[in-house]
């Protein structure tokens, strides 16, 4: 990612929001695909509660390991639950989950990037340490560790201890970026104009430095929703992500589901699409946007 | 002339069925073969004394010998393995034992009954850094003696009617004395005992390769050339099993498994079951409110449809039979028709869900909640919860699950960290004298999570453990039972079934319900 | 160069020091105890007397900043200690694993490499075209398909069409290469498609940086034929990033094993990982984080060395 072209030109003026999408969409067929993708699920996630055909965790021993039918679209599981339903209400787990996680781990790493960049000295020193320390240690690893460390605290549904488990490793990583590309954009002359012109710190960063950080960060966090998606499904792929009975696409293929495989794969087939599907459309719409903001292709 | 020729036909027709029959029936063991079987996970100490997982002796077993061993084919009877007899006093203090002669070990010495001396010794008073895991069990052994060099005498301090299936715990493996001597902690560097197989290597989290010891002294025994021992987790297993790359396990799989492995290896593996040893629970913490009352604990058993639901479970899961503390085919058992009389345990669902409404409105806690502490992610947990929590569904008690590895499961148990727990048994052997010490009261027992304490319970188990009459102490022992129930501070739900794959060409393997214990492999044998 | 170099070592130490820290005070505030684990949880009639004895013998019960200096003191010795489950040296239960997660690893590297470099050559060529709208959906596709799925698809297709399955004990290449590679081809196969992807990636926005640079410009306009201009003068620079997108990620593929030897079952560092924080077996899992953060930062360190190398911009900083 070439951030230094990306942020060279001078603050970005405001523009019609349904415009750029358009023009987006237009430039970038394969990026609408994604977006348009990540838009259905999301949809399909927060309506889930309206439109699932059954409630995912309601067990019904007469129905078990059913093909897919009428009734059952996606086939039931090893408990007779609808494999649809818990298909959509687990979009709702892993979108949320995975954007919440992003969000927060992308945010802090922001914030600790720019805070880095702009004090410099002993303060740059001491963080850049830290996060080299967070870094030298494996995504999966750190996240399991946290993980047994807190244990579960779930609220409205959703387990704040994973989502801050999927986060941290995520901060290291943005504040290191972030810190670079903060770095270069400080020795730009319309920051030492800013400065001349007496302009407060907050004010330099918020107001100049950081819109034009603005385009490199969404990018950023489309790739590490990706990330947090995946790895969350790989948590609780490994037992210590979400729990049971909530539906969560990598807890559908966890414990013995494998075990049914000759008998019902739909059972296997359809959460690993749903996760795949989700990592890869939200990995386009990043793609294509950095396509779409660099200005060098812009050009062409 | 025609006639005789039929008749001498037909006679020698018979005679040919009649020893072709017999043929069949008694085939000749055949020596030879190596015998591949998974384990569910790799050994973490070599100690029989300081383990109590099958994951141990799955590998150790077979290497060592015990004094007395149960009689897999006549389960669960106890006999001799080093020990050729024994007699007991009349005060039922004293049992002295007489040692086979010429039995050695792997190095060549030869045992004698101090080694036998020796290791229990190391088992009732474990020298510094020496984890004995199974000293409590032996809580009524004054001493151990060996006044002649075939001759062990264990003094008791008091009468225990369990006590021969005690001494028969595969887990007191007998190691040899010199060894011992010169360090304590030998057994958990080296294995080296006098079972029909030695050690030959052993690789960390892969495999582990024993081979016959020709000096074991069951003449002509064991027929196998040797066997190894391959350890995966539980999907590997299942797919090692169907792929042909082990041909047993000796713990057990799922019904699920089993339709896996028979479509990909038919008529070259065969299934057989017993009851299982693992009897699943909901344990109550007993100093937390509501469940310090017992209407409440009644009214959550009351709610359970114990026979409705076993047949949905073991299609999916190793749950196979509805089980109080003792295992239905157990020989103390509760009788079938008094069983169904405790909470819980009837046939009328709906007037016991009645009745558990009726005693949660009347101790006040008519909407009740709470959270399952759960093990996982290891079956059958979680379908056990999941239908604990169903059925508690039906009574207007909402329960969330809190699902915890095995490690945080263990220490919230321990430390009285839960509400309602899952809890889970996997006792060696039947005999009530131990499988029933763990519900004493917490305070005197080393297993009792729940905090409850009725001296009743003790004193019924003394009463059934100083009683040697079998049929007076069966109903000592469903006395027991029954009350234990009757004040659900654990409630017993579901049993497991222990399923094994064993490819057809492996013979000779009684399938017994304990599953900690290989079994005597000694006699096992494959057709070639 | 050479300053750079000792300023770069020098920093090393810091933070594997805090590495080590950090996952030392994190493991003690995880609930659990491997004794027990070890004793009482699958029944078992182990009183809290032994259960204290054994704990002490472990050195669980001395105050956390000793416990501490005991391991790291031990780590500056080179013994990292013994195993809290097992009993046997850190070292020993290591140096058992470690072979099979390297050799899977530097196959998935070999694999990456293999098909990521002309993928992402031809996709940078032909940019927009269907070719490249085709690879770039690939290699998308690789980054998206979950590492686990992939793995229990491809042991399920396996079993189901063929009635066979990988072989489940290790076997060292050089004792029989045929047991070994058809047991680690598979594991090879799922980790190196993450991998391709990623490099892929890489050497394609590498490829069109390059292929804008005045030089290659330069080139043409000499009447150079195209393929010359591409492979002598274009790869050459474009290599470089690419090597040091191979190198972090092999870095990172140690960490993604974990989940990979799970589905596959294989006695790797990953599992060994996976089975110590189960047991809490908290001088195994600490050996394990120093080592795999330890050849994090030296790979690290190395591929900026290699940078430095080959870019002269860079040495001059």
């Amino acid at each position: 990612m070439n951030f230094a072209t990306a942020l060279s030109a001078p603050p970005v003026r405001r523009r019609g929001a349904w415009q750029k999408i358009i023009r987006f969409a237009v430039a970038q067929p394969l990026g609408a695909a994604g977006l348009v993708t990540v838009l259905v699920m999301a949809i399909a996630g927060a309506l889930a509660p309206y439109i699932a055909p059954y409630d995912p965790v309601a067990i019904s021993f007469g129905d078990m390991l059913a093909p897919p039918s009428w009734e059952h679209p996606f086939g039931t599981d090893n408990f007779g639950r609808d494999i649809l339903s818990r298909i959509l209400y687990g979009a709702r787990t892993a979108i949320i989950m995975g954007l919440v996680s992003a969000t927060v781990g992308s945010s802090l790493g922001a914030a600790i990037g720019l805070a880095s960049a702009y004090f410099g000295g002993l303060i740059d020193l001491l963080i850049q340490r830290v996060v080299d320390i967070f870094l030298s240690l494996p995504i999966i690893v750190l996240a399991l560790v946290v993980v047994a460390m807190l244990g579960r605290n779930l609220v409205l549904g959703f387990d704040l201890n994973l989502i801050l488990a999927i986060a941290i490793p995520v901060v290291p990583n943005v504040a290191r970026v972030v810190r670079s590309s903060a770095l270069s954009i400080r020795e730009m002359a319309y920051v030492d104009a800013a400065r001349v012109a007496g302009y407060s710190t907050r004010r330099i960063i918020f107001r100049h430095m950081a819109p034009n950080l603005m385009a490199p960060y969404l990018i950023m966090l489309t790739a590490f929703i990706a990330q947090a998606i995946l790895l969350e499904a790989s948590l609780s792929f490994l037992g210590l992500g979400v729990t049971e009975p909530s539906p969560a696409w990598g807890l559908m293929l966890a414990g013995n589901a494998v075990d049914f495989y000759r008998q019902a794969p739909w059972m296997i087939i359809f959460p690993g699409v749903a996760i795949s599907l989700a990592v890869f459309s939200f990995n386009l719409l990043g793609d294509s946007l950095r396509d779409w903001l660099d200005p060098k292709s812009r050009l062409r | 002339m025609k006639r005789l020729l039929g008749l001498a036909l037909g006679a020698s027709a018979l005679a040919l069925l009649a020893t072709g029959g017999a043929m069949a029936q008694d085939a000749k063991p055949v020596r030879g073969g190596v015998l591949n079987y998974g384990v569910a996970g790799g050994p973490h100490t070599l100690d029989c004394h300081g383990a109590n997982s099958f994951t141990v002796l799955h590998h150790v077993g077979p290497h060592y010998s015990t004094l007395l061993k149960t009689d897999n084919k006549n389960y669960p009877d106890i006999i001799g393995d080093l020990a050729k007899s024994w007699t007991i006093s009349d005060d039922h203090l004293t049992y002295t034992f007489k040692l086979h002669e010429n039995v050695k070990f792997h190095d060549g010495t030869t045992l004698t009954s101090e080694d036998v001396r020796a290791s229990f010794e190391r088992i009732l008073n474990p020298p510094p850094g020496v984890v004995s895991a199974w000293r409590s069990m032996y809580g009524d052994v004054k001493s151990v003696e060996a006044p002649d060099k075939d001759t062990v005498v264990f003094r008791l301090s008091a009468p225990n009617s369990g006590m021969l299936s005690i001494l028969g715990s595969p887990y007191a493996c007998i190691y040899s004395a010199a060894k011992l001597k010169e360090d304590p902690r030998y057994p958990e560097k080296t294995v080296m005992g006098t079972g029909p197989f030695q050690f030959v290597e052993h690789v960390s989290g892969s495999h582990w390769i024993g081979k016959r010891f020709d000096g074991y002294f069951r003449q002509g025994l064991p027929y196998l050339d040797g066997f190894k021992a391959v350890a995966l987790s539980s999907t590997a297993l299942i797919n090692a099993l169907a792929g042909g790359q082990i041909d047993a396990e000796f713990r057990g799989v799922a019904p699920a498994d089993r339709q896996r492995i028979e479509a990909s290896r038919g008529a070259s593996i065969r299934f057989e079951e017993a009851e299982g040893m693992g009897l699943f629970m909901a344990s109550f913490n007993t100093r937390v409110k509501p469940f310090d009352d017992i209407r409440v604990r009644r009214a959550l058993t009351l709610a359970v449809d114990r026979w409705g639901g076993i047949q949905p479970m073991s299609r999916i899961s190793t749950l196979k039979y509805v089980s109080s503390f003792q295992r239905p085919g157990a020989s103390n058992a509760l009788p079938k028709a008094q069983l169904e009389k405790l909470p819980g345990f009837g046939r009328d669902i709906k007037a016991a869900r009645a009745e558990a409404k009726r005693l949660l409105a009347e101790a006040g806690v008519p909407n009740l909640k709470f959270t399952l502490i759960n093990r996982g992610p290891d079956m059958p947990y979680a379908p056990f919860a999941l239908y604990l929590i169903d059925q508690w569904r039906q009574i207007g008690v909402t329960v969330e699950q809190q699902l915890v590895d095995t490690a945080n499961w263990a220490q919230r148990r321990v430390s009285g960290n839960f509400s309602v727990i899952v809890d889970v048994t996997g006792d060696w052997g039947e005999d009530p004298s131990f499988v029933m010490a763990r519900y004493l009261s917490s305070d005197s027992s080393f297993n009792n999570p729940t905090g409850f304490n009725d001296h009743k319970i003790d004193e019924m188990f003394q009463a059934q453990k100083l009683e040697f009459d079998p049929v007076k102490r069966k109903q000592l022992v469903n006395a027991l039972e029954t009350y234990i129930v009757e004040q659900v501070f654990t409630m017993p739900v579901f049993r497991t079934v222990r399923l094994l794959p064993l490819a057809t060409k492996i013979r000779n393997y009684p399938v017994v319900p304990v599953h900690n214990w290989l079994g005597d492999v000694s006699e096992i044998w494959m057709s070639p | 160069m050479l300053t750079y170099l000792t300023k770069r070592v020098f920093m090393m130490v810091p933070t594997l020091l805090g590495a080590a820290v950090l996952i030392f005070f994190m493991l003690r505030v995880v609930p659990g105890d491997v004794v027990e684990v070890k004793l009482r949880a699958d029944g078992g009639s182990a009183t809290q007397a032994v259960i204290d004895a054994e704990r002490s013998r472990l050195g669980l019960d001395k105050p956390l900043p000793e416990q501490f200096a005991t391991w790291i003191g031990g780590l500056a010795r080179l013994d990292p200690g013994e195993s809290m489950w097992t009993g046997k040296p850190v070292v020993e239960e290591m140096g058992i694993r470690l072979p099979l997660s390297i050799q899977v690893a530097v196959m998935g590297a070999l694999i990456a490499t293999l098909f990521a470099v002309p993928m992402g050559t031809l996709s940078a060529l032909y940019r927009d075209s269907p070719i490249d709208y085709l690879l770039r959906v690939c290699s998308l596709a690789g980054l998206a398909v979950p590492a686990f799925w992939f793995g229990m698809v491809i042991i399920l297709v396996l079993l189901w069409l063929f009635n066979w399955l990988p072989p489940v004990i290790y076997t060292p290449f050089l004792v029989d290469p045929v047991a070994n590679l058809s047991q680690l081809i598979w594991p090879a196969l799922v980790v190196g498609t993450r991998y391709a992807a990623v490099v892929a990636r890489m050497v394609r926005s590498s490829v069109i940086e390059v292929m804008k640079e005045d030089y290659i410009r330069t080139a043409r306009a000499k009447g150079l034929a195209e393929k010359v201009v591409v492979v002598r003068h274009a790869m050459k620079n474009a290599m470089l990033p690419a090597i040091t997108v191979i190198g972090l990620e092999f870095a990172f593929l140690m960490g993604g094993l974990v989940v990979t030897e799970q589905v596959f079952n294989l006695n790797g560092i990953g599992q060994l990982f996976v089975q110590a924080v189960a047991h809490r077996d908290f001088i195994l899992v600490q050996n394990i984080v120093m080592f795999i953060a330890a050849v994090f930062v030296v790979t690290n360190l190395v591929v900026d060395l290699l940078y430095a190398a080959f870019d002269p911009r860079i040495r001059y900083r």
